[in-house]
């Protein structure tokens, strides 16, 4: 009964829907807020103290009060839909990682990890874009899916080398788990932290394709194509699609900061410096991919798919070089 | 501290990774409807492109097929170029070398794979 709740508790809570949902909107104040100092302006300052409940805010008056606009076409119901399934699977890997009260993890659960992220989440978005049709939704969704056949493949081999690595010693082998709690070992033998450093490249240049910052802002493309493959949302299809978005952001950051950086270890999540360490390690990723927003300005197609054809080959080479290292 | 569920089948795993995202979909449609206003004010508009009315496009919805060879052209058009100029010259012998290599390859790899999985099976008897 205890075990039931507990799952029911983690599921729904922490590190289940409220605790992603709140992360991922947390993170969305972040980059406003620090892309706001970069640009010389206030960033989020209204609601909450320092602006921090403004993301929360937006998301709550476009559910509750803003009107849904649509045309015969549309089906919102649908894409009302496919948001929350893609903000679910973007929950439930979250129960994989070691920040979790209850764990599932088994011998290559990464594959597990990569069907829910890298195919419901990136899924989900194209069909909720899809349920409400338009011109220029149609383009940015085909941006959109030119950048997953290199983007998620380049992630996929990215976060294969920490498995690697520690699949070599410990087991279960390909544990997001296992590796989460033991990664950070490897950071101190060069022979290792070499691979990793080069994953650790690789999927920061994913995470930014993911989060469709500059210069990867290229599905939504702000102007050039109105707003690309959310042209036609509005309302709680806007919102959800909001929230979709800087869930899948919250992710990626969450991964690199476990599978590749080793989360708070050698600290315990309990303990003050664990937290701590956890803390700043997750806000360095997206400062990081919050300077590179700001730095650079949007690519073309072809530039960017480039950088991540190059990211997909740091990715390979970190996994070559993982191989020889183990051997 | 805290229990750790170690699933050692991975279809097992998948089974219960799949039930406990059942249950976050619901649990998230659940938050969703209370949070939604109880009259939801809602506009239908006409689609239009650039200020033009529906009319001046031809189909409403891009096709399956019209996205396949936007994908194509737009954003893999290296691969494109390399088939409209080794296979589409108009001779005829030119596209009949182009499929046969190709057929060929794929005779190869498909022989190398069944030796493979034959030499394999052969070795863990």
């Amino acid at each position: 009964m205890y075990d039931e709740l507990l799952v029911l508790l983690s599921i729904t809570i922490f590190p289940g829907v409220v605790f992603t949902i709140a992360l991922a909107l947390f993170t969305q104040y972040f980059v406003r807020k620090i892309s706001g100092r970069l640009q010389k302006r206030m960033g989020p300052s209204y609601v909450g103290p320092i602006g921090i409940l403004q993301p929360f805010y937006d998301v709550l008056k476009l559910v509750r009060v803003k009107e849904e606009v649509i045309h015969r076409y549309s089906m919102p119901s649908l894409a009302k839909l496919f948001g929350i399934i893609g903000i679910a699977s973007g929950t439930v890997v979250m129960l994989m990682f070691p920040l979790s009260p209850i764990k599932f993890y088994g011998d290559y659960d990464f594959l597990v990890y990569i069907y829910f992220t890298s195919i419901w989440i990136p899924l989900s978005l194209i069909l909720m874009s899809l349920s409400m049709p338009g011109p220029y939704t149609a383009i940015g969704v085909s941006r959109y899916l030119s950048f997953i056949t290199l983007m998620e493949p380049a992630f996929f081999v990215s976060i294969l080398t920490p498995l690697m690595i520690t699949s070599r010693y410990y087991s279960p082998p390909y544990s997001i788990l296992v590796t989460s709690m033991n990664i950070h070992k490897f950071w101190l033998n060069p022979l290792t932290a070499i691979p990793l450093a080069l994953s650790l490249l690789s999927a920061i240049i994913v995470l930014q394709a993911r989060a469709m910052y500059n210069p990867f802002n290229i599905p939504e493309a702000e102007q050039e194509i109105i707003a690309g493959y959310e042209t036609e949302f509005s309302g709680p299809v806007l919102g959800l699609a909001i929230i979709l978005h800087d869930v899948e952001v919250a992710v990626t950051a969450i991964t690199i900061v476990y599978l590749i950086l080793g989360g708070p270890y050698p600290f315990k999540h309990t303990s003050v410096q664990g937290i701590l360490t956890l803390i700043t390690k997750y806000l360095l990723v997206i400062l990081t991919a919050t300077i590179i927003r700001n730095a650079f300005g949007r690519y073309r197609l072809e530039q960017a798919l480039k950088i991540l054809l190059y990211a997909l080959i740091i990715a390979i080479l970190s996994l070559i070089i993982t191989v020889i290292v183990l051997r | 501290m805290y229990p750790a569920k170690y699933v050692p089948n991975p279809v097992a795993l998948t089974v219960t990774l799949s039930f406990i995202f059942v249950l976050a979909i619901v649990f998230l449609t659940i938050l969703y409807l209370a949070l939604r206003p109880k009259t939801h004010s809602r506009r239908i508009t006409e689609i239009y492109l650039s200020g033009e009315g529906e009319d001046v496009v031809s189909s409403h919805t891009p096709s399956p097929m019209n996205m396949y060879w936007t994908i194509i052209k737009k954003f893999f058009n290296q691969i494109y170029r390399e088939l409209i100029e080794k296979m589409h010259t108009g001779s005829l012998l030119d596209w009949a070398s182009f499929m046969l290599s190709w057929f060929g390859l794929l005779i190869i790899l498909s022989i190398a794979i069944t030796l493979l999985v034959t030499v394999f099976a052969v070795l863990i008897r």
